[in-house]
């Protein structure tokens, strides 16, 4: 419906003069609506067939600023994790509904069925590529609840290199394509994706992050941005780079603020956090989804743990400063890739060899680390002259712990030939001590004073119950259950090891024969 | 090489016999609470909580009591078979069982047994089968699980079931502690003429 010539040439609005290009987007200032923060950019042209829509290369949205091709993430329904994608084109319909369309990346766990044994890097995504269902969407822009820093680094000669710094500071990487028509993953990137040409999903030409402080006179806001514009011709789309700093924001360093989002609202499923102190960081960090109309972003929020609603649309993410003191240095904590993903080890593998196990088995323990380090080294080495130090962020880990478990799933991991090991997502852990305990009776209240000094030692005390008491009667009740408990755990040990011990002996036969 | 494995195994196995199991433990149970008590009956050397990481469920402690010598730890074991102990808290006794080499998490490797590790991949003959033990795997996880939360509830139910009862004694015990201090009895004494003594 839309024409496809209007979204690739941008020098128009790179020479506008910051102060024309307030004032234009103040004049659409009158378009806001609900509370959030709504601007559009450069008014580019009117299209569509009622000559009602009018298209644009740039908006802002609650204090952030997209430009066309910019990396997204997105809330699609009450999925766990945002969808990544990026902008190729936005306008308003004549009902000023305001619209997006997005060309999608995979992460690598939404096409695991299509991946045979391919190598990963840690945080790498697929650009979508050929045409079909998965390619792209529109969507309400809405939708969009903040940038995604997503770097190429395809060896590809369209491609302008990306230096070392911006690979470490993406929050993903690609440089292969997902093919969504025959379902295959190439390094080789078509001409056009989505009719757009293809330099426009590689990096941009001399992309520079200057961020100069000019001072904006604003009724509302302050912002410090430039525009830089390379006058590379081509047709191909100037490279425009706009950094927005709020500053309500400022205080919060932008890759803490991607690094909570990547990380993502999930209680049910916390996966990583090996240390303790980097789950309860992580629950920090990412913990405030909160309705952006009602609270004020830079007020101090409580800290209330990880609501377990997930997050609707039209949500965002919010951090508060305060939050983010207490977010540790990724950098510091978290010294060398290889230990990383050993960390996040301890909460994903769970030993399942024999379920009779109580405990952790040290043997297959010890066989994952290993296991594990080869995983990592292995991608080191292969991808060591690309990527420097790529998993160095907790918002890696979730991806490395989604990959080691997607591995585990798809192929199998066996130990001494007949145990195959089940990953599972790590549970999160309730740190704090319970008070009560099913099974401790306390008196409410008791007058008389000397048998209440008597209840308190007895309480304090550990001792063996005296015959002559009701605390034996009860206790010999306990003990019953206990005795009955001990029963049915046997019966049921028994009848999994038997199942367990019949599959394993197929595993025998076949290999015998 | 291997010696000094097989001595740190065999130094690894006198220690479990020297260790008592401990579950049924209210999360007010501290190392030193356990010390303390278990020091009554000889001397602790070492005192070591099982985590538990399988289910988010608050479910009550287990812990490792590593005791001076076997004799010690053996006496412990048969003594609160047999009586029940109660810790932090009652009418719930603790219990208690000799400790197996499973359920020390830094056990050292047994001499003389080495863990392969290995990838299957999906055209091995052997896939399919391990693909079965996997879901069989999981299924004994979820079988497990909902017989653990059987038991909890089964607990609970009985937990609220002595609540009660102790609810009711207490207020029985109330009421005679009542009756005493107002001079209900010493009346009731006076009118059908008899002696209270004192106790």
């Amino acid at each position: 419906m839309c024409s496809s010539v209007a979204c690739n040439v941008l020098p128009s609005s790179a020479s506008t003069t910051d102060q024309g290009y307030t004032t234009m987007s103040h004049l659409m200032e009158a378009k806001k609506e609900d509370d959030i923060e709504f601007r559009w950019g450069c008014n580019k042209r009117i299209g569509g067939p009622n000559k009602d829509i009018q298209f644009f290369d740039s908006f802002t949205y609650d204090g952030v600023e997209y430009y066309v091709y910019d990396c997204v993430y997105m809330w699609r329904g009450n999925e766990a994790e945002p969808d990544i994608g990026k902008l190729v084109k936005m306008w308003e319909t004549a009902s000023h509904k305001k619209r997006v369309n997005i060309v999608w990346f995979f992460r690598p766990i939404e096409v695991r069925n299509w991946l045979e044994d391919v190598e990963l890097l840690e945080n790498e995504i697929f650009l979508a590529s050929g045409e079909g269902k998965g390619l792209l969407n529109h969507n309400p822009l809405e939708a969009i609840c903040g940038k995604c820093n997503v770097v190429c680094i395809s060896k590809d000669k369209r491609n302008p290199l990306a230096s070392g710094e911006d690979i470490r500071m993406a929050d993903y990487v690609f440089y292969r394509t997902f093919d969504v028509t025959n379902c295959r993953l190439s390094e080789r990137f078509p001409d056009r994706i989505a009719g757009k040409e293809v330099e426009n999903f590689f990096n941009r030409r001399k992309y520079q992050k200057l961020i100069t402080q000019t001072e904006v006179k604003e009724n509302f806001k302050e912002r410090a941005g430039k525009i830089i514009s390379s006058s590379k011709a081509e047709g191909v789309a100037a490279a425009t780079t706009v950094r927005d700093v709020d500053p309500k924001r400022s205080s919060i360093p932008e890759k803490e603020r991607k690094i909570a989002v990547a990380s993502s609202p999930n209680t049910m499923i916390r996966k990583t956090g090996g240390s303790i102190e980097g789950t309860e960081a992580r629950k920090i960090s990412c913990d405030q989804w909160v309705d952006r109309g009602k609270v004020d972003r830079s007020e101090d929020h409580s800290s209330a743990g990880v609501s377990d609603v997930r997050p609707p649309k039209k949500r965002k993410l919010q951090s508060s400063p305060d939050d983010n003191a207490k977010f540790p240095d990724p950098a510091q904590k978290l010294p060398d890739p290889k230990g990383h993903l050993l960390d996040a080890k301890d909460s994903v593998f769970e030993k399942r060899g024999l379920p009779k196990g109580v405990s952790f088995g040290e043997t297959t323990g010890k066989v994952l680390d290993k296991r594990a380090s080869e995983l990592v080294q292995k991608k080191s080495v292969k991808t060591e002259s690309q990527i420097v130090e790529v998993t160095q962020r907790p918002a890696t880990s979730r991806d490395a712990a989604e990959f080691a478990l997607s591995k585990l799933n798809k192929i199998c991991l066996m130990l001494g030939g007949v145990r195959p090991v089940v990953g599972r997502k790590g549970t999160p852990r309730n740190p704090g001590k319970l008070s009560k305990f099913v099974g401790h009776l306390v008196i409410e209240k008791n007058r008389n004073q000397r048998q209440r000094e008597e209840v308190k030692n007895a309480v304090s005390t550990s001792h063996y119950s005296q015959a002559n008491t009701i605390e034996y009667e009860m206790a010999t009740e306990w003990r019953a259950l206990q005795e009955k408990s001990n029963l049915w755990w046997d019966a049921l040990n028994e009848k999994q090891a038997e199942e367990i011990i019949t599959l394993r002996r197929q595993l025998k036969i076949r290999r015998n024969a | 090489m291997e010696s000094k494995d097989d001595g740190e195994y065999a130094a690894f196995e006198e220690k479990v016999t020297r260790t008592v199991f401990l579950d049924n433990l209210s999360p007010q149970v501290t190392e030193s609470v356990l010390k303390t008590a278990f020091n009554q009956f000889g001397s602790v050397t070492n005192v070591q909580f099982i985590p538990y990481y399988i289910e988010p469920l608050n479910i009550p402690l287990a812990a490792l009591v590593e005791m001076e010598n076997p004799k010690q730890a053996k006496q412990i074991i048969s003594e609160m078979a047999n009586f029940l102990f109660m810790m932090s808290g009652m009418p719930r006794p603790v219990r208690v069982s000799p400790a197996v080499v499973e359920m020390f998490e830094d056990r050292p490797r047994k001499p003389g047994t080495k863990i392969e590790s290995r990838w299957l991949n999906q055209n091995d003959p052997h896939f399919v089968v391990a693909k079965k033990i996997k879901n069989l795997t999981r299924r004994h996880a979820a079988e497990r699980s909902f017989m653990l939360k059987r038991q909890l509830e089964d607990e609970e139910k009985l937990a609220n079931q002595q609540a009660e009862t102790l609810r009711v004694n207490s207020k029985k015990l109330k009421l005679i502690n009542n009756v005493l201090s107002d001079g209900t009895v010493s009346q009731l004494a006076r009118r059908y003429k008899m002696k209270i003594t004192e106790p």
